[in-house]
Formats: C-alpha cells, structure tokens, sequence
C-alpha cells in the first residue's frame, strides 16, 4: 500500500472529510432518531465511525474515520474480502413459501439474494438504490433496522435481512418472506413485527 | 490469557448481580464474561459456553450470548471499533431464532 497519509490526501479532499467530521460530532449530541447512517458514499452501521470505499490508482480501498474523527485507511478491499464468506439463509417464516416456489424461481432469488449481500460489501451506495425500507423500526430504543425489500423480478419480491458480522468474518442475507401481490407496506410490518417479537422486547415503527 | 476489550457502560454487570435468580447464574455470568474476555475464543470464532451469535435485524453489530441455555437468561452485546459493549441482559424468551443455510460461499470480488 502506498503511504496512507498519501493515499488519504489523494482520493479525500478536505471538504469531504471536514462535512464527515461534521457529521460525527452532529451524530454525537442528536436524539437517536436524528442520527445520521449514510451521508453521500460515507455509510456506518452505528453512527459513530464512517467507511467508505474509494479507488487510487485502480486499486479499491476501505477509508474510515472514527468516533475521534481520525481517518486512516483499512485496507485493501481485496485483502479485507479474502476471508469473508456470503451466507444466505432461510428464516421458518418464509420456509414453506419458498419452497413451494419452482426450482427455477428458487434459484433466482438465492442469485440476486447473493447478489445484494455482494453488492453491500463492494458498493454500499449502489446497494441503498436496490434496497428498499417502506418503514423503519426502532429495536429495544437501541438499535435500527436492517430489513430491506428488494425486487426479484416484475412479480416478485422478497423481505430480508442483510446484516455484516465482522466477528465470524461473514455477511449474512436472511430470507423472511416472499410475495407477489398485495401491500408492500402491510407485509413488510407485519413480516418485521412477527421476526422482532423474537429477539427485542420494544419493536417501535418511527 | 490474552483478552478482548469488554465495556460495560451500561451497568450491565450491576444489574445482572441484581436481577439474577440464584447463586448459580451468577457464577455462569461470569463465565460468560470470561469466555468473551478470551482472545483465544475470537481468534477460533468458537464460543461453546455463551455459543455467542450474531443478532439478525439490526444495523449496529448486535450479538447474543447465552448465560444459561436451560433458562434463557442471555446477554446483548454490540461491537463498536473493535470493542464488545454489554448492552442488555435478557430473561428467558419462548423461541429461538431458526434459520436455515441454504448457500454458503466466499465473496467475489474482481
């Protein structure tokens, strides 16, 4: 890797990392429902440390800036990925739908499943065109949802979770529902509702 | 033993010596703690006393640790920068998360 202070210069101007510093410390002293997750290619899954992929000399690097507003360069995303695994997994809410689905139709939702979960690693801003929240949850007033509703085809559509887990090293889409008609909205509340109750006491839409 | 940086900012610690029903969990608590402690067991990713796990369904890094499998008595924890933070210590709840994997690969990346 070249020098990092070389490379950070390079690809980050100090108007950006100025707006992201900004953006942290706002994050610091907001209400919970006021902080900030995604701000233009910047993403955090807490609100206190951004990431954000960038390209020096056709090489993608992992860029962060922590809670203390330090920026430093993770890695190479080649590196960071060599060891991290998709799953895609099946929740029993959705088992007998999907499975009463044609091999076929089987088989295209695991590759856009797949699909999705390799996008939110490689270009999380593209991944938040695609991934849709027509409502979000608040969970035990901690933390936020992860659920998202994507299109398969003109008919089709699936509710899932995609959650990144840097302990076990892997990224996980976890099937809930599959659909064709009807409400997005309704079902994706009651899909979300019924797969909260399980694990958080306080399930708040906001 | 090497250990990881466990923060308990909440007062997880004070209220499980508070809320835990016998002498038993409390000595298991601290067991837990220790595993989550251990350098050893992150380096394996193998957790066999808590069988620490990933929460599906939130954007924070949410995990669940086991205090007692008979009880359900379980613990929160979320990972900032590196760092395990206790968040919640949860009574026994009726279901359990069943999942299935139907496709397991590494990443691709070109």
């Amino acid at each position: 890797m070249a020098n990092e202070q070389e490379l950070i210069s390079k690809v980050i101007s100090d108007g950006e990392l100025s707006e992201m510093i900004k953006v942290i410390k706002n994050n610091k002293i907001s209400k919970w429902n006021e902080v900030v997750y995604d701000h233009k290619e910047w993403h955090s899954s807490d609100g206190n440390s951004f990431q954000t992929l960038k390209t020096a000399d056709d090489t993608a690097y992992l860029f962060e800036i922590n809670s203390d507003c330090e920026i430093s360069v993770l890695g190479r995303l080649y590196d960071l990925m060599a060891d991290l695994d998709l799953v895609i997994e099946l929740d029993d809410g959705c088992e007998h739908a999907f499975r009463k689905l044609s091999e076929k139709e089987r088989d295209e939702i695991i590759k856009k499943a797949e699909y999705y979960g390799e996008l939110f690693v490689t270009d999380r801003t593209a991944f938040l065109k695609d991934a849709h929240q027509p409502v979000r949850f608040r969970l035990d007033d901690k933390f936020d949802s992860s659920l998202y509703c994507f299109g398969i085809n003109q008919g089709t559509r699936i509710i899932a979770s995609v959650d990144d887990d840097p302990i076990f090293k892997s990224v996980t889409v976890t099937l809930l529902s599959v659909f064709r008609n009807g409400d997005t909205e309704e079902k994706f509340k009651s899909v979300a509702r019924s797969f909260y109750r399980r694990q958080f006491a306080d399930v708040k839409q906001i | 033993m090497q250990t990881k940086t466990l923060v308990d900012g909440h007062g997880i610690i004070n209220e499980a010596c508070r809320i835990l029903p016998d002498d038993s969990h409390k000595i298991k608590f601290m067991e837990a703690l220790g595993e989550l402690e251990d350098s050893e067991c992150h380096k394996s990713r193998t957790f066999p006393k808590t069988r620490m796990h990933p929460v599906r369904g939130a954007k924070q890094k949410v995990y669940r640790a086991d205090i007692d499998k008979i009880s359900g008595w379980r613990l929160h924890l979320q990972l900032i920068e590196g760092k395990l933070y206790l968040r919640d210590i949860i009574e026994g709840q009726k279901h359990d998360d069943v999942l299935k994997v139907i496709k397991r690969k590494k990443i691709r990346y070109k």
